[in-house]
């Protein structure tokens, strides 16, 4: 091929062209310390690097949402760590209470104590963290329980919170969310719901049985439960002496007679179940306050002849909350010691022991979580070191690799810098003489 | 009888001849460097003999130039040319994508998958503290970052499609001048070349005005033969043809003009946008060169038919391809985000959205009440004011049930554009307006917040996936193109570099093979007039010493 003084320029620069883009790019990569700069540079990794930066800055959120779970869990941790410090205390001043040894003086600073631990409670109940109620479910501007002693309201519910609705869930993984709330009715309500307006559950109970006992029934044992304003009569079959067997029977009878009570509305339900030392009728009423009233003469009397103490204490008036039934132990303990009724004082021991069953289960549930906490926090770190690495791996640069590239390309340019300076300066007009 | 200054005369014809020559190698020395410009050669002959009828036959004259000759391969022009149209498509494909690409500016800290990140990170926030007005006024921000995100890339891509529409304006007017710069030419060179010579440097001139034609659009050049001339050369014709519509046919030319467009070809088009037409009115076709690669990107829509529902758009993907997704995206992110719209096998579920929830009730036993009903994303009114949320619905009548799709409604979201999209005036005057609860008045719950955040990974949402998911192919295939315009470009770029050396090889001018020529011609002057002075020495013995005594 002929070769021409124009083609050697013109292939010439090109070639430096050439040159110039290769070390450009190796020095654009050195800059950045990214392989790409715009995604025509190699779509493959553009499109992962999209993805992967997705993936750490989601893995960074969620570690912050693990954080702030932690830090909710652990300020739900300790304000039932301190309520079960009251519960043991109260134990201890009402053990003390039912010995019956004490004098007038004696009961009134344990009654001024309990009054105090009480009010404790109630704090304990509207704990905030962050400026927001722990156990408020929802409503966590609202105050759980009144806290007001001039109101006639004083320690009731003043919000409903529903316990099984009201869950605040924390999203700290993919489609993985944490339950971070103890809506406060499960705490302060024995299980229950916090209630307003009669919205939720309300919960009586219909005095103690004291074991070892007798269950008999006469001829006419008719119980009236009044759900809303609808009177529910509930006959409790016959049963010859020696009569029930036990508790047990004596629930299972019960709650064949409610099932069977053709006055129930509709929607509406009662549970009967037998506690340890106690008969429980749980209505659940959509409708209004539900009250319970056993008022039959023959077999109230046979309740109270089996050492039950009958109280209808579900108020039925408007916006009122519901007493939680750990304020109303305390509301029982007091007025026990008032009318020194010292039995009745030991038998709220076993109230007493109830409700801090229910606190520890509450506290073993909030240890599960937090423990699952520390474990996704554990894997999301992990998460973000491997998405990390993997984003690294994609588009970052093998510096050593990139260095000792940009070195070739310096050496192949400036040899070929050097190579044409001589070329093309040089032709037969040099040496014509 | 031989002529006694016979020998003088040749070696005068040798001297010419010599002198000629020279002036040959200086011309094509001078046009070393001259763009287009191929090298000429004399061709240099024996001058006729003189018959002698003594015996000793026939007596050579001397030497003569009979022309000097162009040195071009004109096979080599028309490949240069036809692959040079592909060239100037691909540079400017390559070129307009890789502005298009920085339009999206990914993969950088301050593309979209960054700001989604944090629109979302913000949406994270306010999951775990809904009451915190300096949360929702994070939400409000990032909401706000995301939408002038899409306002500022539709604005940019709209900005691009005026500057290549003038660029379109600007290639027209260049194919016209070069139009009657050849039609020029052509009368030139015919009439010059009707003497029965090469008009040589013309022919070069008018060779590199086609080589600069062949990059902006799809021309063939050819001579072509029209008959004989009546001293029995062919009559020959240059034609310039564009999609096989004469541009330029010997003295005559038809120009392109530009047209207004009255109506839109894509509904995403800024107005006005030029049509390239005829003169005469026809339609142009067009398939390659800089002015295809302008127009594809311009109006490219992939294919799809345009707004009148009857003129294909260009096969490739262009602005309003890229425009028509930016609002694909907004509208049904909007929508899904709003109303909890999501796509299941192609029809609309209407799951919870933010219009389902409730806000902030800022004095929760106060007589001020959560808001509900309000749309997070809504569209700028004329004058850049974002409208509210009843204003964005207003007229779509009825109360929308969970379950069902309000056609009208789906209207409203189609007039979300990428330019328009934004947050709502509802939202951006009271961030207590921004809904997470699901129950007025509760303001820790966020169930409805949870249902919005779930939009972020909903695999239904679009045909690509969720939303991240239509972006990052969105980008992704963006990027493919991109890297096909400049693969195209460099391989198409290698292969007119290569035809040009082999044309330069040819027609170029060699400094070495011009100084060895001057050499050579130098010489070949010195031998004649060495030759002269020998004659006048033979003259001045035949003349002034012959019978002087």
């Amino acid at each position: 091929m002929r070769i021409t003084n124009n083609m050697m320029i013109s292939n010439m620069i090109k070639n430096l062209g050439n040159n110039q883009s290769r070390l450009s790019k190796y020095q654009d990569q050195l800059d950045t310390g990214k392989k790409i700069a715009v995604p025509s540079d190699d779509p493959v990794v553009a499109a992962r690097a999209l993805k992967l930066r997705t993936d750490v800055a989601k893995v960074e959120q969620y570690q912050k949402n693990i954080g702030d779970a932690g830090s909710w869990l652990s300020a739900t941790d300790e304000a039932m760590s301190k309520i079960g410090d009251v519960l043991q205390k109260t134990r201890e001043l009402t053990n003390q209470a039912a010995n019956g040894t004490n004098t007038p003086d004696d009961i009134q600073k344990i009654e001024l104590e309990l009054k105090q631990l009480r009010a404790q409670a109630i704090h304990l109940s509207n704990s905030t963290y962050a400026g927001r109620y722990l156990f408020s479910g929802f409503k966590t501007d609202q105050k759980l329980v009144n806290d007001d002693e001039s109101s006639p309201n004083y320690g009731n519910f003043t919000i409903n919170v529903d316990t099984n609705k009201e869950r605040i869930f924390y999203e700290i993984g993919v489609g993985d969310s944490l339950n971070i709330n103890v809506a406060g009715g499960d705490i302060f309500n024995n299980g229950g719901d916090a209630s307003n307006l009669g919205n939720g559950i309300s919960t009586s109970m219909i005095g103690n049985i004291t074991y070892p006992y007798t269950i008999t029934a006469g001829t006419n044992d008719a119980v009236n439960i009044y759900v809303g304003v609808t009177p529910v009569t509930v006959t409790i079959p016959f049963v010859p002496a020696p009569g029930y067997a036990d508790a047990a029977s004596l629930a299972t009878a019960v709650q064949g007679a409610v099932n069977a009570s053709p006055s129930m509305p509709a929607g509406e339900s009662i549970t009967v179940s037998i506690g340890k030392h106690s008969l429980e009728l749980r209505t659940q009423s959509k409708i209004g306050t539900s009250e319970v009233k056993i008022n039959t003469p023959p077999l109230s009397s046979f309740f109270s002849s089996q050492g039950l103490n009958i109280s209808n204490t579900v108020e039925t008036a408007g916006a009122v909350g519901e007493t939680p039934s750990m304020i109303k132990m305390f509301n029982d303990v007091i007025a026990y010691m008032d009318a020194g009724n010292y039995e009745a004082i030991s038998d709220e021991l076993d109230v007493i022991d109830k409700e801090m069953g229910n606190v520890l289960r509450s506290r073993a549930d909030v240890g599960a979580r937090t423990n699952r906490v520390d474990l996704t926090d554990d894997r999301m770190g992990n998460d973000l070191i491997n998405f990390t690495k993997l984003m690294s791996e994609n588009e970052d640069v093998d510096v050593a690799e990139t260095i000792m590239n940009l070195k070739n390309e310096e050496n192949v340019y400036q040899a070929s810098l050097a190579g044409g300076a001589r070329i093309i300066q040089q032709t037969l007009v040099d040496f014509l003489r | 009888m031989r002529q006694s200054f016979f020998g003088i005369n040749v070696a005068l014809s040798g001297l010419y001849t010599a002198q000629r020559n020279l002036d040959t190698v200086g011309h094509n020395i001078s046009n070393a460097t001259t763009p287009g410009y191929s090298r000429q050669q004399s061709v240099q002959n024996a001058s006729r003999p003189i018959a002698v009828l003594d015996g000793t036959g026939m007596i050579g004259t001397g030497s003569e130039i009979l022309s000097v000759d162009r040195i071009r391969d004109e096979y080599l022009d028309f490949k240069y040319w036809s692959e040079n149209i592909a060239n100037g498509e691909w540079s400017t494909k390559a070129e307009l994508l890789g502005e298009i690409e920085t339009t999206f500016g990914e993969p950088s800290k301050s593309g979209f998958v960054t700001i989604m990140n944090e629109f979302f990170n913000a949406y994270q926030e306010l999951a775990k503290d809904p009451s915190s007005p300096a949360v929702r006024a994070l939400v409000r921000e990032k909401g706000v970052t995301m939408a002038k995100y899409f306002n500022n890339t539709a604005t940019r891509f709209e900005k691009l499609q005026e500057d290549i529409n003038d660029k379109v304006k600007l290639n027209v007017d260049q194919i016209n001048t070069i139009a009657s710069q050849i039609q020029q030419l052509n009368k030139q060179i015919y009439s010059f070349e009707l003497t029965g010579n090469a008009a040589n440097d013309l022919r070069d001139s008018r060779t590199l005005l086609v080589d600069g034609l062949s990059k902006l659009i799809n021309i063939q050049a050819t001579e072509v033969s029209y008959g004989k001339l009546p001293n029995g050369s062919d009559d020959i014709h240059f034609q310039v043809t564009v999609g096989g519509k004469t541009l330029v046919d010997h003295y005559s030319i038809s120009k392109l003009k530009l047209e207004q467009r009255v109506d839109k070809l894509n509904t995403e088009d800024v107005g006005n946008l030029y049509t390239v037409k005829w003169e005469d009115g026809n339609n142009l076709v067009l398939t390659g060169g800089q002015l295809r690669g302008l127009i594809d990107v311009r109006d490219g829509k992939d294919g799809a038919i345009g707004a009148d529902n009857i003129t294909p758009t260009p096969i490739y993907k262009g602005i309003p391809y890229y425009q028509n997704k930016l609002n694909e995206f907004v509208r049904t992110f909007a929508m899904a985000f709003n109303e909890g719209y999501t796509n299941n096998a192609g029809t609309l579920v209407d799951g919870k959205g933010h219009v389902d929830g409730f806000g902030l009730d800022s004095d929760i036993t106060g007589p001020g009440i959560a808001s509900s009903g309000i749309r997070f994303f809504t569209r700028f009114d004329t004058g850049d004011l974002p409208i509210s949320s009843t204003d964005f619905i207003v007229g779509v009548g009825g109360i929308i049930a969970d379950g069902t799709v309000n056609a009208n409604l789906v209207n409203r979201y189609n007039e979300i554009t990428a330019k328009n999209f934004t947050v709502s005036s509802d939202v951006m005057n009271n961030t207590n307006t921004i809904a997470t609860s699901d129950v007025a008045g509760e303001n820790g719950n966020i169930n409805i917040l949870n249902k919005i955040i779930q939009v972020r990974s909903n695999n239904s949402l679009f045909y690509e996936g969720a939303p991240e998911d239509f972006m990052k192919s969105l980008i992704a295939g963006m990027g493919i193109d991109a890297q096909q315009a400049n693969r195209f470009q460099s391989s198409q770029d290698a292969i007119v570099k290569q035809i040009d050396n082999r044309r330069m090889s040819v027609s170029g001018v060699e400094l070495n093979e011009e100084m060895t020529s001057m050499v050579k011609f130098q010489q070949a002057y010195n031998a004649s007039a060495r030759m002269i002075t020998t004659m006048s020495e033979i003259y001045e013995t035949l003349i002034n010493r012959l019978g002087v005594g």
